[in-house]
């Protein structure tokens, strides 16, 4: 028997995370670290129609403005091989689409963090705008069974609803809604490339 | 192909090979001094996902009019946890960006860098604040501390022994801002501070209760939703006398 | 952020100097300004730090009785002060409402005052309609996501809400404040200090630029003894008014001698409830009384197609506020607490 179940521990890492020591992904020293900072789209849907550079490049410490413009192609413009929801489509810089509001569209390296993020800001970007779905309401309209999985049926009943309501006491219809929730931890991205 | 870039990283000011005045790399003013590095020379890029920036896809609405250059890098002294730093950094270095990007103080985090996370809560002169929206220059002169300075030579502090025994953390991201600011909750108190949760601010507050701890962090969010056993810690280190 | 210059001030005319240069502002806590230029929404050149001017950093008393609170004191000092927390409690309350421990540490007085508005589509620049920030570009938050913004006073140009408690309080408690600039010394009484939008909402206050707030000064004390700050807000702690009311009474029993209602959450600038104060002045205190009074008051609300529900919960909060403040002090709970 363990002698160690159900008794009151310390967290292993307890010391480290009260200290200051306990090092996240954004906290690992190295010297020489460039900074990248994102660019972000300001529309929710179109495609950019054009990326001016010149000036984020001319400011001081700026070591790379990259965009879809000059990032690597990717085999297969970066799609992974599942469609989703079985993979992620990733932001890779891939083409000029742009899917939703504050969509990474360019990237800025530079010598520090404040000029990484100043040059960013001056990205001139233009975009063709077309409409975003952003209503559940007026998009309910064309919503449509999924295609079905084998061995799954897409829609299925059991017993019997109305006669269920019609034997209630009380009887309540209701429509309730609820804002789609995103689990953000306090920690942001980051991630270092050597 | 992998020793190859397409510029040189900056140089330390230490490092022998200064880039020349054609070399791409640079750009900045004659004054090529860099900030310290406190590890190993590798090359390394960090890729930060905060803070977001749009793009500008019409010209600033309101354009900075011509004006003379903005200050450049200068020694900026701080004392941080009792001992004293000079950073090579520009007047728009928030606090927050000096302590972890200059003196090497990652404990301190960024969380939302807006001041609405409190992650980046940091005591000056005492006093609990948001590292992210001051400028480490208006600090000259200040003593500060992080949570790197919470615990003394042989021991933690009373608060951060409490966050351990009352299991006051899970992921640990929002703990150094939450140490930080409930060291300062307490000697608050013990000043006679009154809360939003105070019914009568015209006294002091009779007790430190749940109710004022809860009101008395609110600056302090943790994702983890250790906020119960945050309480819990905050009102044993209370009721020990720290 | 952008490049920036900066330097220190060390005294008010040598501020007011350096305020004169085109694109340098003063930065006292920073916590509204570095906000607001790490958004790229304000592009100041040069940052003139007042912090270290130390006249304007004390609380005195002023030879009429009155209190005089300079423009450097941080809100959390302001809000615990022995002087503000026993002559104007409401002004107490309204501070410590606000933002959070650490931002009320940072936050200047002055500062306070100067906030600007935290309508989403001003502070995020993807937005080109905003005339706030680009005269003449249009306002996307009429007909937009407009839920915290005004009911009262606003225009076609704006809709935006100021968010400070501070003023709310200040605006009920008849404050003044005082400006020094390059022409001398200005007395601003506290309701003609924030403006309405009208046709030019990129203009918050009646400063003028390059002038300096040196202090609030507060009349005699009047309501030491029926004061409440009402914060009604989607959280219970550090999130802005949905609707807000301070409500401070001067009562001979239940006989109303002297009202002041003023509202947050609602508004370009605090609002004065005068309609209301007009109709209670002199009258019995009741539920009723108040009611009627709050109704009156929000007859001239237009609500936005976001925001109708503010129309009956400003009314509702007056009545609890002013309730709350005949009551004995504190006994019906704190702000954050239960009410009877």
């Amino acid at each position: 028997m363990s002698t160690l179940t159900g008794q009151p521990m310390d967290r292993i890492d307890g010391v480290l995370k009260v200290t200051g020591g306990a090092l996240y992904a954004g906290d690992f020293p190295e010297a020489r670290l460039a900074h990248a900072v994102l660019v972000t789209s300001t529309i929710a849907s179109g495609t950019i129609t054009s990326i001016d550079t010149s000036r984020a490049q001319s400011m001081p410490g700026v070591l790379l403005v990259m965009t879809y413009q000059n990032a690597m192609r990717l085999p297969n413009g970066g799609r992974p091989p599942l469609k989703p929801p079985a993979a992620r489509h990733l932001t890779l810089l891939q083409d000029n689409a742009v899917r939703y509001s504050n969509e990474p569209v360019a990237v800025v390296v530079a010598d520090t963090l404040e000029h990484a993020t100043d040059a960013a800001r001056h990205v001139n970007i233009a975009y063709a705008r077309t409409p975003a779905t952003l209503d559940f309401d007026s998009a309910k309209g064309s919503a449509h069974a999924p295609p079905g999985t084998p061995g799954r049926p897409v829609e299925s009943t059991r017993g019997n609803v109305e006669a269920g309501l019609n034997e209630g006491a009380v009887r309540i219809d209701a429509v309730y809604t609820t804002p789609i929730q995103f689990h953000n931890p306090m920690e942001p991205h980051a991630t270092m490339a050597l | 192909m992998s020793n190859e870039r397409p510029f040189d990283a900056p140089c330390d000011h230490d490092d022998a090979s200064q880039p020349s005045p054609s070399d791409p790399a640079s750009r900045a003013p004659a004054d090529v001094k860099r900030r310290r590095f406190l590890q190993s020379a590798a090359a390394a890029a960090a890729l930060g996902a905060a803070p977001h920036l749009h793009a500008q896809n019409a010209p600033p609405t309101t354009a900075a009019p011509e004006a003379p250059p903005p200050a450049p890098a200068r020694p900026v002294r701080l004392e941080i946890n009792g001992r004293e730093y000079v950073l090579h950094i520009e007047p728009r270095v928030t606090l927050l960006d000096a302590l972890r990007d200059y003196a090497g103080l990652t404990g301190t985090k960024k969380g939302c860098d807006r001041g609405q996370c409190g992650a980046c809560t940091v005591l000056v002169e005492g006093r609990r604040i948001n590292s992210c929206l001051t400028l480490a220059v208006m600090h000259e002169g200040e003593r500060i501390t992080t949570v790197e300075g919470l615990a003394g030579a042989t021991d933690l502090s009373p608060v951060q022994r409490a966050f351990i025994e009352r299991d006051a953390f899970q992921c640990g991201f929002c703990t150094p801002g939450q140490l930080c600011s409930a060291t300062a909750c307490l000697s608050e108190f013990a000043a006679g501070t009154a809360s939003a949760a105070t019914a009568d601010v015209r006294t002091r507050p009779a007790q430190l209760s749940d109710a004022e701890i809860r009101e008395r962090m609110s600056g302090n969010i943790c994702r983890c939703g250790a906020y119960v056993n945050i309480v819990a810690a905050v009102r044993d280190a209370h009721a020990a006398g720290a | 952020m952008d490049a920036i210059s900066y330097q220190r001030a060390a005294d008010i005319n040598g501020a007011i100097a350096a305020a004169q240069r085109p694109g340098a502002v003063f930065i006292g806590g920073g916590t509204n300004l570095l906000d607001l230029m790490k958004g790229g929404i304000t592009h100041p050149v040069t940052l003139i730090d007042i912090t270290r001017i130390a006249a304007l950093d004390r609380i005195e008393t002023l030879p009429d009785g009155g209190l005089r609170i300079g423009a450097l004191v941080r809100n959390s000092d302001a809000a615990n002060h022995a002087l503000v927390r026993t002559r104007y409690p409401l002004l107490s309350q309204a501070l410590l409402a606000g933002a959070s421990p650490q931002l009320r540490n940072m936050a200047t007085v002055g500062g306070n005052l100067m906030q600007r508005t935290r309508c989403q589509y001003f502070y995020d620049t993807a937005f080109a309609q905003c005339n706030k920030r680009s005269p003449g570009s249009g306002c996307a938050a009429i007909g937009g996501f407009n839920r915290m913004h005004a009911i009262l006073g606003a225009s076609a140009q704006c809709v935006a809400v100021n968010p400070s408690d501070m003023s709310v309080a200040l605006a009920a408690l008849d404050a003044t404040v005082q400006v020094s600039g390059p022409r001398g010394a200005r007395a601003i009484a506290f309701t003609a200090f924030h403006r309405l939008p009208g046709d030019q909402p990129h203009f918050d206050t009646t400063l003028q630029s390059g002038q300096l707030i040196t202090s609030v000064d507060l009349p005699p004390p009047m309501f030491s003894d029926h004061a409440h700050y009402l914060k009604v807000r989607d959280r219970a702690s550090y999130a802005f008014a949905l609707v807000s009311v301070a409500s401070a009474l001067q009562l001979d029993g239940r006989h109303i001698r002297t009202v002041r209602i003023a509202l947050g959450g609602v508004a370009h600038r605090p609002w004065r409830a005068s309609v209301a104060e007009q109709l209670l002045a002199g009258r019995t205190l009741s539920a009723a009384t108040l009611r009627e009074a709050a109704a009156a008051e929000l007859a001239q609300a237009r609500p936005l197609n976001g925001n109708a529900f503010k129309v009956g919960l400003a009314q509702r909060a007056i009545v609890r506020a002013t309730m709350l403040a005949a009551g004995p002090y504190g006994a019906a709970g704190s702000p954050t607490g239960d009410f009877a």
